[in-house]
């Protein structure tokens, strides 16, 4: 049975699971306790777990990063604590243009070190196909490198902490309160950033992957990870506020992408994918796209009534999307195309577009709340740039 | 001294519940069972959350849901065995211990002989969540969705179990909050005790009588590694 929040646009279908308490859901439920917490003081228990993780390496922290506008906020962060971080980045081979400017920019504006895992190429699409397959989902074979790789490398380089920005299971549904300070999780990366599919799963014994590539797939064995490294989320410390945060970070540099799915031209940008066919698989499995938890999360912060919330989604919901640029990257035959179009796309074919798209969005419609912490975003010139360091393969 | 997890589990799902009041969603119960297990906790409790509201549907599907779970770690469970038909079903299922709660309300002790007389004395334990009203102690009736007096108990009904879980509804979810004031409580001092509601992994037996097992709830999955051995 469907049930709807009185407060915001989210149902009971959320993948990282939703409850209500009463006609409230608990995401809503949660995000009032920003109003009430003294900010302070949690930011002073952000400040007690940092010194009492204090290390003697080079490093103090690893921060993982995609060159997302959320990245440059969090790395801000991270530099007024006085912490040297070590950047952590996974190649997803879907970066554009503009997401391989603002990764390197990231790197170089602020001056810090960096590593980027480039995962074995035909692995990784192999593992994509497959993951399409089983869960129509394209992000799975990344989000397993994305959330384990900078945890391999803080343990291999005796580094204590791993900082992450926002924590989604919190600010999306609610799932723990602030003050409970959740850490990251083998349990919590499984159950909300694999939606329960993690390698093994993924694998099962139908992808066709050799698994001496697949080490950095997997999260390290707790045992062997012991209480040596501790995975924080800053939004447990800092009142979280995405598109403010985001607006913030253009003083560094980072550059904005106009897409044509959500008015956010911040999170996600450069990416080839996240607001094309990730999108509409998105709705395939769910039922809603981007822009729904876009709305929610606007609602909740009070920059957008309910009522225009829901007047943007009903007429955005059929905003196309042209996905044949991910299978030409996927090195799929137009047949192969086809079979997925017509065997796999049930409820979202009717959001294919069979040739380019021309973006209208952000538009004038926005409430000013909104529109004043938009800037003028950039269209890519290039997409699916799989190196971007001068050389496209 | 067994150190172990309260799960809650509902028509499919797992629960957090906070001051005995709010239900958060925590996730699939096999995610959460293959967690705890890599924590090496003693024992998991399944616990089905009624306050008031069951029927045979919603049990029985449950039911079904549990008996696909994968576990090598001891599981019990409790939450809605209030007649012989419904231990019979939990009886075929592979669990440790049974839990019995509102029935410990009722003035007759047919369901709790008939289980202790089918499963063994050892496999019973009887659950008494409580919270006191400035001094006086209340405990929580499953069925009525209420708290009632401590002397609505039956407590003859307490012999019939081997342990009691304690629970302290008003610091459920709370960090090391545990209301150590019931442990002096003649109504718990013969019995072998479990503990539960604001309870950490950092508690010392020393600290308790008659301690036989922690359950922690909520927090358990929120740091990694949270078993302190």
């Amino acid at each position: 049975m469907k049930t709807k929040c009185k407060y915001c646009v989210y149902e009971n279908s959320h993948p990282f699971g939703i409850s209500f308490i009463n006609d409230c859901c608990s995401g809503c439920y949660t995000f009032k306790e920003k109003d009430n917490l003294d900010w302070r003081f949690r930011y002073s228990r952000l400040m007690k777990i940092i010194n009492s993780n204090k290390s003697t390496q080079k490093y103090d922290c690893v921060v993982p990063v995609i060159g997302d506008a959320e990245d440059y906020f969090v790395v801000s962060e991270v530099l007024k604590l006085k912490l040297n971080p070590l950047l952590v980045s996974v190649n997803s081979y879907f970066l554009n243009d503009i997401g391989w400017k603002n990764l390197h920019n990231l790197f170089t504006h602020f001056d810090l070190d960096s590593i980027v895992y480039n995962p074995e190429l035909s692995t990784y699409k192999e593992l994509i196909r497959t993951s399409m397959r089983k869960y129509k989902h394209i992000m799975l074979p990344f989000l397993q490198l994305h959330t384990s790789f900078p945890v391999h490398i803080a343990k291999e380089r005796g580094i204590k902490l791993v900082i992450w920005g926002a924590n989604q299971s919190v600010e999306q549904v609610g799932k723990f309160s602030h003050i409970d300070e959740v850490e990251m999780t083998k349990w919590s990366r499984k159950e909300h950033d694999l939606f329960n599919v993690d390698i093994q799963t993924l694998i099962g014994n139908g992808a066709q992957v050799n698994e001496r590539h697949l080490n950095y797939y997997r999260y390290p064995k707790i045992q062997k990870l012991g209480r040596n490294v501790k995975g924080i989320y800053l939004s447990n410390f800092i009142r979280w506020d995405p598109l403010k945060q985001n607006h913030s970070t253009l003083k560094y540099g980072f550059t904005p992408q106009k897409n044509n799915a959500s008015f956010d031209i911040y999170e996600r940008a450069g990416s080839s994918v996240y607001y094309e066919i990730h999108d509409l698989l998105k709705y395939e499995r769910i039922g809603y796209r981007k822009l729904s938890d876009h709305i929610t999360r606007e609602v909740r912060h009070k920059r957008i009534s309910i009522k225009e919330g829901v007047s943007i989604l009903l007429k955005r919901e059929n905003t196309k999307i042209f996905i044949k640029p991910f299978f030409n990257w996927l090195e799929t035959s137009d047949s192969g195309y086809c079979w997925y179009l017509n065997h796999m796309l049930i409820k979202s074919k009717h959001l294919v577009s069979e040739s380019p798209i021309e973006y209208d969005f952000p538009d004038k419609s926005l409430p000013k709340k909104i529109s004043k912490l938009l800037t003028s975003p950039e269209k890519f010139n290039q997409s699916y740039i799989v190196f971007g360091k001068g050389v496209n393969i | 001294m067994r150190r172990g997890a309260i799960v809650l589990f509902k028509n499919g799902y797992c629960y957090q519940s906070y001051g005995w009041n709010i239900l958060r969603p925590l996730g699939k119960l096999q995610n959460v069972i293959d967690h705890l297990e890599e924590y090496q906790v003693d024992e998991i409790s399944i616990i089905r959350p009624i306050k008031g509201n069951d029927d045979d549907k919603s049990f029985y599907s449950d039911m079904l849901e549990l008996s696909k779970i994968k576990s090598s770690t001891p599981l019990n469970f409790g939450g809605g065995l209030y007649n012989k038909k419904r231990v019979d079903q939990a009886r075929s299922m592979s669990f440790e211990r049974l839990i019995f709660s509102s029935i410990l309300f009722s003035r007759n002790s047919k369901v709790l002989t008939y289980a202790s007389n089918i499963i063994g004395k050892q496999a019973i334990v009887g659950c008494v969540p409580f919270k006191f009203n400035k001094n006086d102690l209340t405990i929580f009736n499953s069925s009525k969705n209420k708290f009632l007096s401590l002397e609505k108990l039956n407590i003859n009904l307490l012999d019939l179990c081997d342990e009691l879980l304690i629970f302290d509804c008003r610091n459920e979810g709370n960090n090391n909050t545990f209301d150590n004031k019931i442990l002096n409580h003649s109504l718990i001092n013969k019995k072998k005790i479990i503990i539960s509601g604001g309870v950490n992994s950092e508690i010392k037996n020393s600290n308790f009588k008659n301690l036989a097992s922690i359950l922690i709830e909520n927090r358990i999955l929120h740091k990694e590694y949270s078993i302190k051995k």
